[in-house]
């Protein structure tokens, strides 16, 4: 089987005593969209930068089309990054910046000039060649840093949360021209981001680091509905996590319920959960993740399992989606998250008694450690 | 009411400018003014006496030795501006880039230490270095070379000029080459610039404001300096400073000095205009 187009194998950077990033090991698929993701201080940018060149990994191996790369100059690798700063050059002109990386490559005038224009015009902004930086608005920047990167026809495009500057409605746009470039180029992505809704809106796969080290490397719907550990589960989404340990084992198994694991019984903060899992000791500890859209209240206790009292602390509308969050009787936050739509008639009060439930297939266990 | 608290606010403000403009009027426009006004002057049995008339302005246009005069200064200074902004650039290029903030802070904290002393006594200690039997030419005749005549030459001159003038824009330049956007650099190699077209294409059109203040200030030292015409240069032909001395001492004709004086301030004026508008262009305008 031929080797993926990048690969990073035990890379270890460090800063003096500091260390970046600890022992990682991943690879990026020729085409692939990659997102990068963690809050900062987690070692994504500098994973990036030691692909562009402009960091030398301590330790480790990085390979680009199976040929180790660590020491190649920035130079001579055509790894274009797109800053976050952007970093276009404020003493040169739109097509100038557009044509800086074809000159340094020794590509002669008339040629260069008639490629920097096409991708100008591919961007939109071929009426603004001859302006200089800043008589752009931040989107048309954005567009002239792309066109410069991509210019060359390089074989991967590094991003370095270029949307960061930008404001909500032309992060959506913008995230829009990416994904369509990416998906008509067919070369990788590599997209560091912190942002939870840019990572999924485009990525093929997402890696979640932290501290230096990979949390979980996986399809956006694989770290939202499956965290592999605590960390994602906080991170990603909007998720209730609750610790306990296994006490026992459902003897009554229905049919129904095989298809969805076996039922055990947890012991947590709230009381006795039941969730349904693959084979768990007894006496292990786990961590229940329920995202906050999974679970309910109601006025009234049924006789729904999973269901404890809980009175209502604040509630937070930002826009179609409504936050609540309760406090139940042992003192224990959560989440929970409803379309405002469903509860606009609902008469909500600060304080108010009421139920928090959820059925026990919502919960996703991650095993202690 | 609005309108009068406004009045009182500008005389507070006032206040505090007036000796500033109090000092400029008096000691920097009024002698301006007297100066091209003195070039008017006539001169009459060794005596000035206020007159309005050409005469210093055909006199001095006409003689040659005005103009080789005008013209060996502004070589001269303007050589000095190319040899100083060239030898400071490595040194405040590695100083921007190549050290640390700490290091950088040492270095030009040493570099302001010739200022304390008087510009005179470090050109007269080059005699030491410079003299036909001094230091360099002692050296140089351990291998058999020389004696070489470095004193009463141009090259006496600008190593005097580069006395008063290197350190100040070593640090002049290291501001600017410190202050360069350190993406902007990345952001070129990453693009597939070599070194030497990082600082071509990147570094120096990024520093261009300091680079050129740099520069313009070593030409209105070097222009208006005497000291190292007079003493390292051996003032034949004089400079323009000499000049001025010169034409003042020699049957008093101040009215003559003031037009060197004013041809000085005119042709610093232009260089400065034109080198600080050059600094401020743009490419792009539309």
């Amino acid at each position: 089987m031929p080797e993926s187009q990048i690969v990073f194998e035990n890379i270890i950077k460090t800063f003096g005593e500091a260390v970046a990033v600890e022992k990682m090991s991943f690879s990026i698929e020729q085409g692939e969209f990659l997102a990068i993701m963690g809050s900062s201080g987690c070692g994504k940018t500098t994973t990036l930068r030691m692909l562009a060149g402009l960091e030398i990994p301590s330790e480790g191996e990085i390979r680009l089309n199976g040929e180790r790369i660590n020491e190649l100059a920035p130079a001579k690798r055509n790894t274009p990054l797109v800053w976050q700063s952007l970093a276009l050059f404020p003493f040169l002109t739109v097509l100038e910046n557009v044509e800086f990386g074809l000159k340094m490559h020794g590509i002669e005038k008339t040629e260069r000039r008639e490629r920097a224009l096409k991708w100008l015009d591919r961007m939109e902004i071929g009426e603004f060649a001859e302006r200089s930086i800043d008589q752009l608005s931040g989107g048309q920047r954005q567009r002239v840093a792309l066109a410069r990167a991509l210019v060359t026809e390089p074989p991967v495009l590094l991003l370095d949360e270029p949307l960061s500057a930008l404001d909500a409605n032309l992060v959506v746009r913008m995230q829009g021209v990416l994904s369509k470039l990416q998906k008509e180029l067919g070369i990788t992505f590599v997209y560091v981001t912190h942002s939870q809704s840019e990572a999924f809106a485009m990525a093929d796969r997402v890696v979640i680091m932290s501290k230096g080290l990979i949390e979980q490397i996986g399809t956006p719907q694989q770290v939202f509905r499956e965290p592999a550990t605590r960390f994602v589960a906080e991170f990603v989404g909007s998720n209730n996590i609750i610790s306990g340990k296994v006490s026992s084992k459902h003897s009554d198994v229905h049919r129904t319920d095989l298809f969805q694991g076996v039922p055990y019984t947890v012991d947590t903060d709230l009381g006795e959960v039941v969730i349904s899992s693959g084979e768990l000791d007894l006496g292990a500890t786990v961590e229940l993740v329920i995202s906050s859209d999974r679970m309910d209240i109601s006025f009234d206790p049924s006789d729904l399992e999973n269901q404890f009292p809980c009175k209502l602390v604040s509630e937070e509308f930002v826009g179609s989606i409504v936050t609540l969050l309760v406090e139940t009787e042992n003192g224990m936050e959560l989440k929970i998250q409803k379309q405002h739509k469903d509860i606009e008639n609902i008469q909500l009060q600060t304080g108010q008694a009421l139920w928090v439930s959820w059925e026990r297939k919502s919960a996703y266990i991650i095993p202690g450690r | 009411m609005p309108s009068s608290d406004k009045k009182r606010l500008d005389y507070y403000a006032l206040t505090w400018r007036l000796p500033v403009i109090v000092w400029q009027v008096l000691f920097f426009v009024g002698p301006l003014v007297f100066m091209i006004a003195m070039s008017f002057f006539l001169v009459k049995n060794y005596r000035m006496t206020e007159a309005f008339e050409m005469k210093n302005w055909v006199k001095m246009f006409g003689k040659d030795y005005f103009w080789d005069s005008y013209f060996l200064t502004l070589l001269l200074a303007s050589m000095s501006t190319i040899v100083a902004t060239c030898l400071a650039f490595p040194a405040a290029y590695g100083l921007a880039f190549k050290v640390s903030g700490n290091v950088r802070r040492w270095i030009v904290f040493l570099l302001i230490i010739p200022f304390f002393t008087s510009y005179l006594v470090r050109t007269f200690s080059w005699y030491v270095i410079l003299a036909e039997s001094g230091v360099v030419n002692n050296i140089l005749g351990v291998i058999g070379l020389g004696p070489y005549t470095m004193l009463n030459t141009r090259f006496g001159t600008l190593v005097g000029y580069m006395t008063l003038t290197l350190p100040l824009v070593v640090i002049l330049q290291t501001f600017s080459l410190a202050n360069v956007d350190k993406n902007l650099i990345e952001a070129a190699q990453n693009l597939g610039a070599s070194r030497v077209k990082v600082i071509l294409q990147v570094i120096i059109p990024s520093a261009k404001v300091g680079l050129i203040i740099g520069a313009v200030f070593c030409f209105i030292l070097s222009f208006g300096d005497f000291v190292a015409p007079y003493y390292l240069g051996g003032s034949k032909p004089p400079t323009l400073p000499i000049l001025i001395i010169d034409t003042t001492k020699s049957g008093q004709q101040w009215p003559r000095a003031a037009v060197v004086a004013v041809m000085m301030m005119v042709t610093l004026m232009i260089v400065a205009f034109t080198a600080i508008k050059l600094a401020y262009s743009r490419k792009a305008y539309r």
